[in-house]
C-alpha cells in the first residue's frame, strides 16, 4: 500500500510557506523602504528639533563650548585662533613636509582673500534673507511600491484556482467512469478496488488513477490506468491550446501462466505497431512480421497485426471481437497479447534496473477517450462510453484461457521460447560478469590508492605482502604441482 | 453483449493484490527538472538579493508540489518549499 499523507495537510504547509515567503520577500526590501522613512520623516513636519534655533529670522547654531565650559563668543575675532591639526599640535610649529606642499599653500591664501571666510567678519548667524521653505517631497504611493508583489499573488491565486478547478474536473470524469463500469466489474471481479478505502481508485498523481480488480476465472488481476489531461495544471492548458493531448485509459489484464498458451500478439495501426515492434523485446523476437487484418472484417489497410502463429490469430479475433475493434475504432489504439512478456528496452536497461525482468502473461489494451467536444459534461459522457471497451477486455480474457494451440505450432512456439530463454539467460550471464569484473577492477583501485597514500613504510610493506601472498595463492597451486613434475 | 459465459466468474479464492511498490522506475521527469530549477532559483536569488528571482522558485516549488505524484513524501516537498 501505499505511503500516506493527507492532502488537508499538504496544502496547510503549502499555504503557510507561501506566506512566509512572501512576508520575507516583502519585507527584504531595504533600499526604497531606507528612502521612503527619510522622505516620511521629513514629510511629518516634526521639527521640534529645528524650532529652537529659529527665532526673529535668524538662525542661530548652538555655540560651542570649551572645554571648560564657557561658551565661545561667536562675535570673537578667530583669525587669532590657532589652527590645530587633529592630533592636537600646532600647525606653525609643525615640522610636516605637506604644509610647505604648494598643493595646499593656495588654501590659506584663498581663505584670507575671500571675504566670506575672513573671520573678523565672521557670524554665526545666516544672511537673513535666506529663509527655509517647505519643500513637498513626492512620495510614491504605498499600492505602486508594491506592484510586482501584487501581480506574483495574483498569478500564483490564478494557478491555484486552475488546479482546483482542474482537478475538480478530473474526478468528475474518473466518478463518471466508474458509475458506467461498476456493475460489470462487481458482476466480473471479487475485489473492485482497495479494500477498505471508501475512493476505489488508487490516484498516483492529479492526472493519474488506477483501479486494481481481482478474483476472477482466466485472469489473477486486471488494472485499469487512466491517464487524464493535465487539467489541474495552467502551463499544460496553455501547451493543450497548440497541442491537444487525449484523455488514455489502459487495461491490462495479468494471467496464469499455467493456464496460459503459447501466444505473442500485437494489433495496431501501422505507425503505432512499427513502434511497438522497436520498444518491446518479446514483441522484437517472436513476432517480427507483419500481416493485414483486412480478413477479418476490418477496413482495408488500417489494421495490421504482429504475430507468433497465424492460428493464434484466428482463435483470438473473432467476429464479435471484431465488430467491436471497428465500432469503436476512435478508442481503440493497441492490443497486445503476449504470454513472455517482460516490458520495454527501457524498463528493462541494464544501466538503471539491476534485477533480470520476470516473464509475465499479460493482455495490453490501450485506448484513447475521443474528444469530440470539450465541455467537461461532455468529456464525463464520453468516458461513461468507454463500457464496451471494458466488455472487450473481458472477452479477451474468455478468449485467450480457451485457446488451445495444435501440436505442431506448439512444438514451433515451445522452440521459440527456449531460444528466448537462452538468450535471456545468457544476457544474464554477460551482466553479472560485468558486475563482478567492476567490483573487483574497483577492489583492486581501492587497494592500490590505500597503499599508495600509506606513508609508514612497514605499514606500506606488510599491505605489499599481503597483496603478493594472494596473487601467489591464485598462482602457486599450479607452480606447485610444476614443480613435483 | 456480455463478457461472462454462463456461471459467475467470481474467484474470491484467487484474490491477489497488487504490490504498486514494484512499479518499474519513471527515470528524470520534468517534475524533478522542475525542482531543481526552484533550488537553484531560491538560491541564487538569496546570492543576488533579487527578488523576482525568487518569486520564480515559489512558482517552480508551486508547479512542482501540485504535479507531485502521491508516492513522494511530504518531507522532501516541504524541504523544497523551505
Amino acid at each position: 500500500m501505499h505511503p500516506t499523507h493527507t492532502l488537508s495537510s499538504n496544502w496547510l504547509i503549502l499555504c503557510l510557506c507561501i506566506f512566509v515567503l512572501f512576508f520575507q520577500l516583502t519585507s527584504s526590501d531595504t533600499g526604497k523602504r531606507g528612502q521612503r522613512r527619510v522622505v516620511e520623516n521629513f514629510d511629518q513636519d516634526d521639527d521640534d528639533d529645528l524650532d529652537q534655533y529659529y527665532s526673529d529670522g535668524e538662525f542661530d547654531l548652538p555655540r560651542d563650548v570649551t572645554d571648560n565650559g564657557d561658551e565661545i563668543d561667536a562675535d570673537i575675532d578667530t583669525s587669532e585662533v590657532a589652527w590645530n591639526d587633529v592630533d592636537g599640535e600646532d600647525r606653525e610649529d609643525s615640522d610636516d613636509e605637506d604644509f610647505d606642499n604648494p598643493e595646499y599653500s593656495s588654501f590659506d591664501e584663498v581663505d584670507i582673500e575671500n571675504e566670506e571666510y575672513r573671520s573678523s567678519d565672521r557670524k554665526f548667524s545666516p544672511d537673513p534673507q535666506m529663509t527655509i521653505t517647505e519643500s513637498k517631497v513626492p512620495v510614491r504611493s504605498t499600492l505602486d511600491a508594491y506592484l510586482g508583489e501584487m501581480l506574483m499573488a495574483v498569478g500564483i491565486c490564478v494557478y491555484l484556482l486552475c488546479f482546483l478547478i482542474g482537478r475538480a474536473r478530473g474526478e468528475r470524469m474518473i466518478t463518471a467512469w466508474f458509475e458506467a463500469n461498476s456493475d460489470l466489474l462487481y458482476e466480473n471481479f471479487s475485489l473492485v478496488g482497495v479494500k477498505d478505502n471508501e475512493h476505489k481508485f488508487l490516484k498516483e498523481r492529479e492526472d493519474i488513477y488506477r483501479l486494481w480488480c481481482s478474483g476472477r476465472v482466466g485472469c489473477d488481476g486486471m488494472m485499469f490506468e487512466i491517464n487524464l489531461d493535465k487539467r489541474h495544471d495552467l502551463i499544460s492548458r496553455m501547451v493543450a491550446i497548440i497541442k491537444s493531448v487525449p484523455d488514455k485509459i489502459t487495461i491490462t489484464a495479468m494471467l496464469p501462466k499455467e493456464e496460459t498458451e503459447h501466444i505473442v500478439f500485437a494489433l495496431s495501426t501501422k505507425k503505432q505497431l512499427s513502434r511497438m515492434l522497436k520498444e518491446y523485446e518479446d514483441l522484437i523476437f517472436f513476432a517480427s512480421t507483419k500481416v493485414p487484418c483486412d480478413r477479418f472484417g476490418f477496413s482495408q489497410g488500417v489494421l495490421v497485426s504482429a504475430c507468433e502463429s497465424q492460428e493464434a490469430i484466428s482463435s483470438i479475433i473473432s467476429t464479435q471481437i471484431a465488430k467491436i475493434i471497428e465500432t469503436h475504432f476512435d478508442c481503440f489504439e493497441s492490443l497486445h497479447i503476449s504470454d513472455q512478456y517482460i516490458g520495454t528496452k527501457a524498463d528493462n536497461d541494464p544501466e538503471v534496473v539491476t534485477e533480470t525482468p520476470s516473464v509475465t502473461c499479460r493482455i495490453i489494451l490501450k485506448l484513447n477517450v475521443p474528444a469530440k467536444r470539450k465541455s467537461i459534461g461532455s468529456r464525463s459522457a464520453d468516458m461513461a462510453k468507454m463500457l464496451p471497451m471494458t466488455h472487450l477486455a473481458l472477452m479477451l480474457i474468455d478468449r485467450v484461457r480457451k485457446l488451445k494451440l495444435s501440436k505442431e505450432t506448439h512444438m514451433k512456439t515451445q522452440k521459440n521460447r527456449a531460444k528466448f530463454q537462452e538468450g535471456q539467460d545468457k544476457k544474464k550471464n554477460t551482466q553479472r560478469m560485468e558486475a563482478a569484473q567492476k567490483k573487483k577492477e574497483e577492489k583492486a583501485k581501492a587497494a592500490h590508492d590505500a597503499l599508495m597514500q600509506e606513508t609508514d613504510p612497514n605499514k606500506a610493506k606488510k599491505m605489499e605482502e599481503k597483496d603478493r601472498k594472494k596473487q601467489m595463492k591464485k598462482t602457486g597451486v599450479q607452480a606447485k604441482i610444476v614443480k613435483v613434475k | 453483449m456480455d463478457g461472462t459465459i454462463g456461471s459467475d466468474p467470481r474467484r474470491p479464492q484467487k484474490v491477489k493484490t497488487y504490490d504498486f511498490v514494484k512499479d518499474p522506475p519513471e527515470g528524470i521527469t520534468s517534475n524533478d527538472i522542475l525542482s531543481f530549477m526552484g533550488l537553484i532559483f531560491s538560491v541564487l536569488g538569496l546570492l543576488l538579493k533579487i527578488k523576482y528571482i525568487c518569486w520564480l522558485a515559489v512558482y517552480c516549488v508551486m508547479i512542482h508540489f501540485c504535479n507531485s505524484s502521491y508516492r513522494e513524501e511530504g518531507k522532501q516537498t516541504f524541504s523544497l518549499v523551505m
